[in-house]
């Protein structure tokens, strides 16, 4: 799946033509609490396993005296906390690349040259438990420059319309993993423990990785026995092992 | 997975420590990729042990970060290493994480990253290592956790060692390697150590190297040169038909190599640490190599006993056949 975090409804109504049945979008609310709660909301107890396909884009807008645009985020930095965080720049390339401020509160004066948001680092932090940092994106465009313009719906609007294309060349490098069921007929009949199991599991991928069809090779070792004892088992998972090895 | 064609190119982005800024090594480096992302950052670690990451797609599209080593440099080697019959036996931390991307290497299995550190304060190196020199003649090797020889286009980190060699008699160098490098130094006390895989593991687990026949050039230009030359058998791989793959190539090195010239042989079959093979296994996950159902002996994953005694055979025989066992060095 595609999770897309944006803090405010007017930010993700700019993705709605180019969202698909992968997409899911989460509005957070404004600020870094928001953000983690909802990416802790989503993920829940879901681990790095569940979500090993998955892709997360903090989508937004942010602030900066100088700067205009949409970017990808290469770092983030929370000022608050003084902390850094550092999303895997490998899947795409060729689009604007910056470094993020997150604040706790509505940025005035920015300093030259850097971009502001208040949610990127704590969405990083949380979203970073689950997800490896080549699958995290943070996009944002400029919306105001902090000073003297308020911050309107429509210059929301606009700047998200100039970042949206970001997301959608994010969107279009997920494809899901094809996930590799292999149908172990003869585990019905053999005596499992959890050493046992993870032996057989190891054997299995061994066996695949060398083109080997392992059914064949326990059916051979177990014959017409319908169910084998833990002496037997381990027998049989010693003679696939010489087999394979041999 | 994303299509392979939409990652960025290795070293694409070069994470550069604050600290690290200012130094000549790191204006060396940045000036060799003009075009490459420079991202500030405090602490290697910051970059280099995120939690979570995925070396897997890592591997195929490197990070570069390049960093001010201020702890220890210079560490006592593994028991499971090969001292060829050296004392005091010591390897050097000048870099981390390899260009290559060899299935079954260790550093996959000890770092939870593919990215690449390259540390830049090399001063700092001499000095710790001129007071190991003090306490008396050392064996220090270069390449335990790096292969310098294949980034010698990007930093000048072993010629810096060999030119330190060169000046410290009490110093001996091994750079091992399985880069096709062309320039050599004929020093007694620097060892130019080539790994040798068949072809074949070549191809299915030894991805981004040099062919057998450019490592096999590499170990003749380095005769050629008068430089004190290593062949390393190690580590044999278990492939299927590895009795005839590991005969073949062996015929061919004889064929290709005036192995009287060789200093000495290392031989051994794959090993290693219990506790790497899990991440080991997650950075190559459809690898025979690191899948094989390995036996767990001394907190070692290693082969079975007679596969490891059948795969060793078959190279110390022919060695010992060629009238070169005693300068055979097996690692069991």
């Amino acid at each position: 799946m595609i999770y897309i975090f944006c803090a405010l409804k007017e930010e993700a109504s700019c993705l709605n033509s180019m969202l698909n049945d992968d997409c899911t979008v989460v509005i957070t609310g404004v600020g870094k609490v928001n953000a983690a709660y909802s990416v802790g909301k989503v993920f829940g107890d879901r681990t790095r396993f569940d979500c090993a396909n998955d892709f997360v884009i903090n989508f937004g807008c942010a602030c900066s005296s100088n700067m205009s645009g949409a970017y990808i985020i290469n770092k983030v930095t929370d000022i608050s906390t003084n902390r850094d965080f550092y999303p895997d720049m490998i899947r795409v390339s060729g689009l604007n690349e910056t470094s993020l401020y997150t604040s706790d509160v509505v940025v005035l004066n920015p300093d030259y040259n850097r971009l502001y948001d208040m949610e990127g680092s704590a969405f990083y932090e949380s979203i970073s438990k689950h997800i490896s940092p080549d699958r995290i994106f943070l996009i944002k465009c400029v919306s105001d420059s902090g000073i003297e313009e308020k911050v309107s719906r429509e210059s929301v609007i606009t700047a998200c319309k100039s970042g949206a294309d970001y997301v959608k060349r994010i969107i279009d490098l997920y494809t899901p993993d094809c996930v590799l069921n292999y149908e172990f007929n003869a585990k019905s009949r053999l005596y499992l423990t959890s050493t046992i199991e993870t032996q057989l599991n190891e054997l299995t991928a061994f066996s695949i990785s060398m083109g080997v069809d392992i059914n064949s090779l326990f059916e051979d070792y177990i014959g017409d026995r319908n169910k084998l004892n833990k002496r037997e088992t381990m027998e049989v998972i010693d003679s696939v092992r010489q087999c394979l090895i041999s | 997975m994303s299509d392979n064609a939409s990652l960025a190119k290795n070293f694409s982005h070069i994470y550069v420590e604050e600290q690290a800024l200012d130094y000549k090594m790191t204006r060396d480096i940045l000036s060799r990729f003009p075009a490459s992302t420079v991202i500030t950052i405090r602490h290697y670690k910051d970059v280099f042990n995120r939690p979570g990451q995925d070396s897997y797609i890592q591997n195929q599209s490197k990070t570069l970060i390049l960093a001010v080593n201020n702890g220890k440099k210079i560490f006592e080697a593994s028991p499971v290493c090969q001292d060829f019959g050296m004392g005091k036996f010591y390897y050097v931390q000048s870099a981390m994480n390899c260009v290559f991307s060899c299935d079954y290497c260790f550093l996959k299995g000890m770092y939870k990253t593919s990215n690449v550190v390259i540390f830049v304060n090399y001063e700092d190196y001499l000095e710790e290592c001129k007071l190991y020199l003090g306490n008396g003649p050392m064996y220090l090797c270069t390449s335990f956790d790096n292969d310098l020889s294949a980034i010698s286009s990007i930093c000048n980190w072993q010629n810096i060692w060999e030119k330190f060699a060169c000046c410290n008699p009490d110093l001996t160098l091994e750079i091992r390697t399985k880069a096709a490098a062309r320039a050599f130094r004929a020093e007694k006390n620097i060892i130019y150590a080539f790994t040798i895989s068949p072809q074949a593991v070549i191809d299915a687990y030894e991805k981004k190297t040099p062919s057998l026949i450019k490592r096999l050039e590499s170990v003749n230009k380095a005769i050629d040169t008068g430089a004190q030359v290593r062949i390393c058998f190690d580590p044999m791989i278990y492939i299927k038909d590895y009795a005839a793959i590991y005969e073949e190539m062996f015929d061919l090195v004889e064929e290709r190599v005036d192995l009287s010239r060789i200093r000495d042989f290392g031989v051994g079959t794959f090993r290693i640490s219990t506790d790497y093979i899990s991440n080991l296994r997650k950075a190559s996950p459809n690898s025979s190599a690191v899948l094989f159902p390995f036996c767990k002996e001394d907190g070692f994953c290693v082969y079975p006993e007679a596969t490891r005694n059948s795969l060793t055979s078959i190279l110390v025989n022919k060695l010992e056949r060629a009238g070169f066992g005693s300068k055979v060095f097996i690692n069991e």
